[in-house]
């Protein structure tokens, strides 16, 4: 039987290192494993730290999504000590995590995952009435704004031709189905996303102090004045800008961002139903209005095989035994126990011994 | 970079048998030192050999980062992987450093719109540092 593998590293458009490694037998997909190939020890350097600075080192893990490491620390930090944090603190947070969150799709869809929807070198040779035509049938638009921009961003493209996004050796394929006006339309509307995802940034930057990895977020709160006058204050003048600046960016996603998405989904449709996984996840719940314990809070719950099996509201000590991480394949010390010690405070040192293939751990989930 | 993949691999093994012409070289993230291969392989061998080849063939040399110039938070005591800084490794002579967290942006985007007019360096500091 003839075996193949396809090896595809390194992933440049992601935020780390990995490696993903397919079997093929009689061109069918028969094995894939997906590696993360970096270990930094971060655990063993937060050992023997003070725990504020948890908070400090931790977000230095990604640099994508650095606000959800950060109130995660301090989330543990102020669990440890029993601290219930303001409710002021509370709704910073929540600020924050959702525009970290915006900031993080408009990222993934736009620069890490469109370019390969698209054959920008196609671009040029789109036909401008057609995609006018195409433009002003799905989006929110007047003819006239529609011409204006797509004129403008083709005067753009003389000059871009030669940035990596246009000159990519992307391969023709049959599976390349985006036609070059639709290519068009989704690339102006990218080249827009990278002005709007540095007003989603300054919006962090009000609230965070710094972007991408935030100083407010500390444990037991936030760091940020209110009143008076000091190096770092938020007043009426900052809430009215962060207030701007969310309409502004509120309208890009409603009329821009997720008609993209739409559009996109229109054009390929069969992508839909292929290459899903064993659908499992876990979802955890967010945003609540004064402390973890809410009831109004964003309900989360596990996902096993497509099925809802349990919701989550709020704390739930269930889940310190019944979430856990498997070890097993992964390049850390062997134990008897495939569950991941971590959290119960001991560190396992990498090893290389048996049949293993990986640094990132697999969560699991048993009841 | 767009490419993943093959279609990056082979821009990367392009100018690492030095087919590739006047690239630079932007080197984000601490290097790890210890056990050579364990903590970071890269394209089926060792970050640090390849850092050491490819480094021969570019132009410039640029740490972005302060994990890149000193090590930063990984290489934070104990330090577990042994991580170090791009200057440690190809002394500082060879390597421009820009310093912060994150990586100071404006001082990257000043030194290549220097760079790529005028064909030499800004001015640097002693720590190999642009002064601009």
């Amino acid at each position: 039987m003839k075996k193949e593998t396809i090896i595809i590293e390194p992933f440049t458009r992601i935020e780390g290192h990995l490696r993903v490694e397919i079997g093929l037998k009689k061109a069918q997909v028969s094995s894939a494993r997906l590696s993360g190939m970096m270990w930094r020890g971060l655990e063993l350097i937060l050992k023997g730290k003070t725990p504020k600075e948890a908070t400090t080192i931790v977000q230095r893990i990604c640099g994508v999504c650095p606000v959800a490491h950060a109130i995660a620390s301090s989330r543990a930090v102020e669990s440890a000590y029993g601290w219930a944090i303001p409710p002021l603190a509370q709704k910073v947070r929540n600020i924050l995590t959702a525009v970290s969150t915006i900031h993080d799709h408009l990222v993934h869809f736009y620069f890490m995952s469109l370019p390969d929807w698209i054959n920008p070198k196609e671009i040029k040779k789109a036909n401008l009435e057609k995609a006018l035509y195409l433009g002003l049938d799905f989006y929110n638009t007047s003819k006239e704004n529609l011409s204006e921009e797509l004129k403008n961003y083709m005067h753009y493209f003389d000059k871009l031709e030669r940035t990596p996004f246009f000159r990519g050796p992307h391969k023709e394929h049959p599976a390349l189905k985006a036609s070059p006006e639709e290519g068009l339309l989704l690339v102006c509307h990218s080249l827009k996303a990278l002005q709007v995802q540095r007003l989603v940034n300054k919006l962090i930057n009000i609230f965070g102090g710094s972007s991408p990895h935030v100083l407010s977020i500390t444990p037991g709160g936030v760091k940020i004045k209110f009143e008076g006058r000091g190096v770092s204050f938020l007043d009426q003048e900052m809430f009215s800008l962060a207030e701007h600046l969310l309409k502004e960016v509120e309208f890009y996603l409603l009329d821009y961002y997720l008609k993209d998405a739409l559009f996109l989904g229109r054009i390929y449709p069969e992508w839909f139903h292929i290459g899903s996984g064993p659908k499992n996840y876990p979802l955890f719940p967010e945003f609540p209005k004064a402390s973890l314990l809410d009831t109004e809070i964003l309900p989360g719950g596990i996902i096993l095989e497509d099925k809802v099996i349990k919701i989550i509201t709020g704390v739930d000590y269930s889940l310190q035994t019944d979430l856990w991480e498997d070890i097993s394949h992964s390049w850390f010390a062997d134990t008897n126990d495939a569950r991941d010690p971590t959290p119960c405070g001991e560190v396992l040192p990498p090893s290389f011994a048996g049949e293993r293939y990986n640094y990132v751990l697999a969560p699991r989930y048993s009841h | 970079m767009f490419e993943t993949g093959y279609q990056a691999e082979s821009i990367l093994l392009q100018a690492f048998s030095g087919n590739l012409e006047d690239f630079l070289l932007l080197v984000e993230g601490a290097i790890p030192y210890r056990d050579r291969e364990a903590y970071l392989k890269f394209l089926g061998m060792p970050l640090l050999d390849f850092l050491l080849k490819i480094s021969e063939k570019a132009e410039l040399v640029i740490a972005y980062g302060n994990c890149a110039t000193q090590g930063g938070i990984p290489a934070s005591s104990p330090n577990p992987t042994c991580a170090i800084g791009l200057p440690t490794l190809l002394g500082p002579k060879r390597v421009i450093s820009i310093y912060g967290c994150p990586g100071k942006s404006k001082t990257l985007v000043t030194l290549l719109a220097y760079y790529i007019p005028f064909e030499k360096l800004p001015p640097m500091d002693k720590g190999g540092r642009p002064i601009i």
